[in-house]
């Protein structure tokens, strides 16, 4: 598996300043973080489009940087790269994703320094896997469990992140398989997604969609490969691996409606918890490895950042002391906050609404000095 | 039936479910904590999936309780004391049968303290051909959204065990799209119909039916 943490900018000083305060964070340690030049990075992007303009295998073959990458940071601002044309990140990660072997891409300052969405919907036409400001390279809550203050909800442990991609590509030995199927969305489910849920993955009717194996999401939906490019099988699988996971993480559980997370599903079901719903309690859940019920559970594990349930089946299990009685159900004291990831008490927390396909728009920030809430009009009055 | 009748019907409640669910997501305070408390128990309906089951030319039959899956409309705000309303809606109609069945049920939500109960009716189309009890357009109470279902308030509670049978509310419809705007009318007032006038795809002539002599 590849160990290299790159950060690609068209100016070196950006790249050697986080190299170096990365250094400072613990789980850092185990990757190696070696120099590129501008010149490098440059020529490698030219390998890149040369591999894009020929299905996937340059003219005159050879390894990039991008290649050997386990995380792959890059600034979205690339006015002064020497190539032809207007460069910018988001240019870089979808070479990067659609013809290179490059592992987790994180977006660098494409939506602002050190911002927060509360529209909450993740920006999943971007390739990057997580679009963070540069601020946040070195944030801890980025790289390990436990963390303090700004670390919003939907980011993944880059880690664990890498390791799951690698292995979802291991995971799809057949693109032509049904999409729904290989996520285990039966046909009710698939009938109940919203319609900008399905347009993501595929540009079928209603009649048709249900079909749609991941190749025809990755050659045809237009959220993976530019539909006049081709590229090789395994370059494809790592497409798929990518771009379906951003489709569950940000489709299927970004609303908290077909998947559901253990915070917010606590908070509906607090009969789940282990204990009284005090803070330590619930924080405990807004962890990546929590175990709160085992049926209904998204069995595919490197396919989503965190566990998650199925919320209809889940919702309707007699099992649980609050579906069989909603009636006593007592509400949880506390909200669960967004941009920290953590719970905290009503009078500390600010309500928004979010721009989600989902009934569960109404959510939590705990607004961090020093970060930009973007539209801030969601905010509630 | 006449067909284009039936599809008004579902016009109507296409056109009110887009504007109402709008108005919910952007629901605060203590609306909001009455449709976020009530979510966990009922799904609200995605607008594909209520497309999807509404009747049209080729679905002359549904029943939305088959499916666990209901219509939420705006709250409605009571005096101080009630606070705040919310109708959680399901359907159930068999066009094709003679008389057509068309049943609307409506669980109005309230927190009564900590504890959301439901006030819950049903709106119903003649079930015979005239000298039935129940033979003529009508709003009765309920206690679940379907017959021998789960009741929609805790045995204990009072409301658990409310009569089903009679009193039979008579309705002023003569008609499935008069019956849901009567429907409408019930819970918003007689002003909610300048509102469906707004949507524009339902003929005058159905209106006629609200008007005072």
């Amino acid at each position: 598996m590849n160990k290299n943490i790159l950060i690609l900018d068209d100016e070196e000083q950006f790249q050697s300043d986080h190299r170096e305060r990365l250094k400072s964070v613990p789980a850092v340690k185990n990757f190696d973080l070696p120099i590129v030049s501008v010149a490098q990075f440059s020529d490698d992007v030219g390998v890149l489009l040369e591999r894009a303009k020929n299905g996937g295998r340059a003219p005159n073959e050879k390894e990039t940087c991008f290649d050997s990458a386990a995380i792959l940071f890059v600034d979205y601002r690339l006015i002064d790269l020497k190539l032809q044309g207007f460069f910018t990140g988001e240019l870089v990660a979808y070479l990067a994703r659609c013809f290179s072997r490059c592992g987790i891409i994180v977006g660098v300052n494409q939506f602002g320094d050190r911002f927060f969405d509360l529209s909450l919907c993740g920006h999943p036409s971007s390739f990057a896997d997580v679009n963070i400001g540069a601020v946040d390279i070195e944030n801890p809550g980025l790289w390990q469990d436990g963390w303090d203050g700004f670390r919003p909800w939907h980011w993944p442990l880059l880690p664990k992140a890498v390791e799951a991609l690698e292995n979802r590509v291991t995971d799809l030995t057949n693109l032509d398989v049904s999409l729904f199927e290989f996520v285990g969305l039966d046909d009710a489910r698939v009938n109940a997604l919203p319609r900008n849920v399905l347009e993501f993955v595929t540009r079928k009717s209603a009649a048709d969609a249900p079909g749609t194996t991941i190749r025809e999401f990755i050659t045809d939906s237009g959220n993976g490969l530019n539909r006049k490019e081709q590229t090789t099988e395994a370059f494809q699988h790592r497409v798929a691996a990518a771009r379906l996971c951003k489709w569950i993480e940000r489709f299927l559980l970004g609303g908290q409606s077909t998947l559901v997370d253990a915070p917010h599903l606590v908070t509906r079901l607090p009969s789940l918890l282990k204990g009284e719903p005090t803070l330590d309690v619930l924080n405990a859940t807004a962890r990546f490895e929590e175990e709160l019920i085992a049926t209904h559970q998204f069995v595919k594990s490197n396919w989503i950042s965190r566990p998650a349930w199925f919320w209809e089946s889940l919702k309707d299990d007699n099992n649980i002391d609050d579906v069989r009685d909603p009636w006593s159900r007592k509400d949880v004291p506390y909200r669960f906050c967004e941009d920290t990831s953590r719970f905290q008490p009503p009078d500390k927390c600010k309500e928004f609404v979010a721009d989600l396909p989902s009934p569960f728009t109404r959510r939590y920030a705990e607004r961090v000095d020093g970060v930009n809430y973007v539209p801030e009009l969601r905010f509630s009055m | 039936m006449d067909p284009s009748e039936v599809l008004i019907f579902s016009q109507l409640f296409l056109a009110v479910d887009v504007k109402h669910r709008q108005d919910l997501q952007e629901t605060v305070g203590a609306a909001r904590d009455l449709y976020d408390r009530v979510l966990s128990s009922h799904t609200h309906i995605g607008q594909r999936a209520l497309e999807a089951l509404l009747p049209s030319g080729t679905r002359a039959a549904g029943d939305f309780f088959a499916i666990k899956q209901f219509i939420y409309f705006k709250p409605i705000q009571d005096d101080h004391e009630a606070g705040w309303l919310l109708p959680v809606v399901s359907l159930k109609y068999d066009f094709a049968k003679n008389p057509v069945e068309l049943r609307i049920y409506v669980a109005l939500a309230q927190m009564i303290g900590e504890n959301v109960r439901f006030h819950g009716f049903r709106f119903e189309a003649p079930e015979g051909p005239g000298e039935g009890d129940h033979d003529f357009y009508h709003v009765q109470l309920i206690r679940g959204f379907a017959r021998n279902g789960p009741r929609l308030n805790p045995p204990t509670s009072d409301l658990s065990i409310v009569p089903e049978k009679q009193p039979s509310f008579s309705l002023r419809a003569d008609g499935p799209v008069t019956m849901a705007m009567a429907f409408f009318v019930s819970l918003y007032g007689m002003r909610f119909l300048d509102e469906l006038r707004k949507v524009g795809q339902i003929p005058e002539k159905f209106f006629q039916t609200f008007r005072t002599p």
